[in-house]
């Protein structure tokens, strides 16, 4: 049996789509400060890129200090939560601005068991690249009911093929936060957002205050190993930040 | 046989100790070029990201909770634990995203080279008689103990001049017995 090894990883480059929350520092860049052109002693050169930009930038996750005061910073949370078995649960079901309840997470297959890192596919990476706004915008997503579901499984690690581990819609007051959205929610569906989700990031604030890493923009060849139990290895570079970039690899014996 | 992870990381911060580079590298020395910028800070009312970015014509104020802020970076990729990839050096070169996800995982062997003192080489013999055995296709981590002057407590101190200019190093010699050895990765402290 042979150990094969799948990349959930989308690309993070200039031009990765970004959450539509992050405007204070324009767009993230990549700016090369030595160059092959360049030498630096004859017939030697290199290639150096400095990075300018927010962390939470493609697959990401953030750190129990991104909403807790004092909380712990990325790469400084517990390793044994970044790695271990894993569920991949499938919820290509899901339309747009469909919300996970508890009921999809008890149904889930695999069986979602104590302890388990769990990563739902929504199909929503197929957007990623494609339309932006689709998959910022409408993608299914979690609420408080999910997001307590999972603690109460008492989960090491979550994350989604999703713009975020709260639903496009659980940013309250939305009409002040995302008019576009909120306006767009009420002509589509007749219903006020900010009273149908009173509450702001609840799963941010759920995972971030239990110590559970919770990953963005899942993707890659996520496809390939959805309804399978498998091992996770998501290992965050060691530094001290709200969230950053990892790798998420599934591990299967085939 | 229960798993136990170990951390083999240096910490990747502002503060990281930075290979000395003697030309260009002066021009983005870690005090006017590297830093962790917080866009929304714990204790304001208004994180900065809608301060300095807005929401155009937002007129009420968002009551956000205070706690919530995010990480952005000014600076390139190589303080801290880190890896090279083949376009450092080669123009041609793949860049870090085309490693094959193989050669960052498997078996590995972790090497000690404690003995050796400042300035002092590792060539192909080290490598020949290292304990445990190298095979083909390891992983293998060499561990010269010079990660001792970067421990948490001197951080920033003199000691980082000690750890970039006094380590025991490779010589060509060790680079390509390693080659040969097909090893699939090579690390050092």
């Amino acid at each position: 049996m042979a150990e094969k090894l799948y990349d959930l990883s989308t690309p993070v480059g200039f031009m990765t789509p970004d959450w539509m929350g992050h405007p204070a520092w324009g767009d993230k860049y990549l700016e090369r400060v030595h160059r092959h052109e360049v030498p630096f002693a004859p017939g030697m050169s290199r290639r150096v890129s400095v990075y300018v930009g927010l962390w939470h930038k493609g697959t990401h996750f953030d750190s129990q200090t991104h909403h807790v005061n004092g909380g712990v910073g990325g790469g400084l949370m517990p390793l044994e939560n970044f790695y271990g078995t894993a569920v991949i649960v499938d919820f290509r079901y899901m339309k747009k601005w469909d919300v996970v309840t508890a009921k999809d997470l008890e149904n889930a297959k695999p069986k979602i068991e104590e302890g388990d890192i769990v990563l739902m596919n929504t199909g929503w990476h197929h957007y990623w690249r494609v339309n932006d706004y689709i998959y910022y915008n409408y993608y299914p997503g979690m609420y408080t009911e999910a997001g307590e579901w999972l603690l109460d499984k008492k989960v090491k690690m979550v994350g989604g093929t999703w713009g975020a581990t709260d639903h496009p819609l659980a940013h309250y007051p939305l009409r002040l936060m995302y008019p576009h959205l909120y306006e767009e929610y009420k002509q589509a569906t007749g219903k006020d957002a900010d009273v149908e989700f009173p509450d702001y990031e609840p799963c941010h604030q759920i995972f971030s205050s239990n110590m559970i890493p919770a990953i963005e923009n899942v993707g890659g060849d996520v496809d390939e190993v959805t309804g399978k139990r498998c091992t996770i290895a998501a290992f965050p570079f060691k530094f001290d930040t709200t969230g950053h970039a990892l790798r998420v690899v599934a591990i299967t014996d085939e | 046989m229960a798993e136990k992870i170990y951390d083999l990381s240096q910490l990747f911060w502002p503060g990281a100790a930075m290979w000395p580079h003697l030309v260009s590298d002066i021009q983005y020395g870690r005090d006017s070029f590297i830093g962790v910028r917080s866009t929304g800070w714990h204790g304001l009312n208004h994180p900065g990201w809608f301060d300095m970015g807005g929401q155009p014509g937002m007129s009420e104020s968002i009551p956000m909770n205070p706690a919530i802020h995010a990480h952005g970076w000014i600076g390139h990729m190589h303080p801290g634990t880190h890896m090279d990839a083949p376009i450092y050096l080669m123009p041609e070169g793949i860049t870090t995203d085309k490693i094959p996800l193989e050669n960052a995982w498997g078996t590995g062997v972790i090497i000690d080279m404690r003995h050796k003192g400042k300035w002092d080489t590792i060539t192909a013999e080290d490598f020949e008689k290292a304990t445990p055995k190298i095979e083909a296709g390891d992983f293998v981590v060499v561990n010269t103990g010079w990660h001792e002057w970067l421990s948490e407590e001197c951080r920033d101190s003199i000691k980082t001049y000690e750890y970039y200019n006094y380590y025991p190093g490779l010589v060509p010699s060790a680079a390509e017995w390693l080659i040969k050895k097909k090893v699939k990765a090579i690390a050092g402290t």
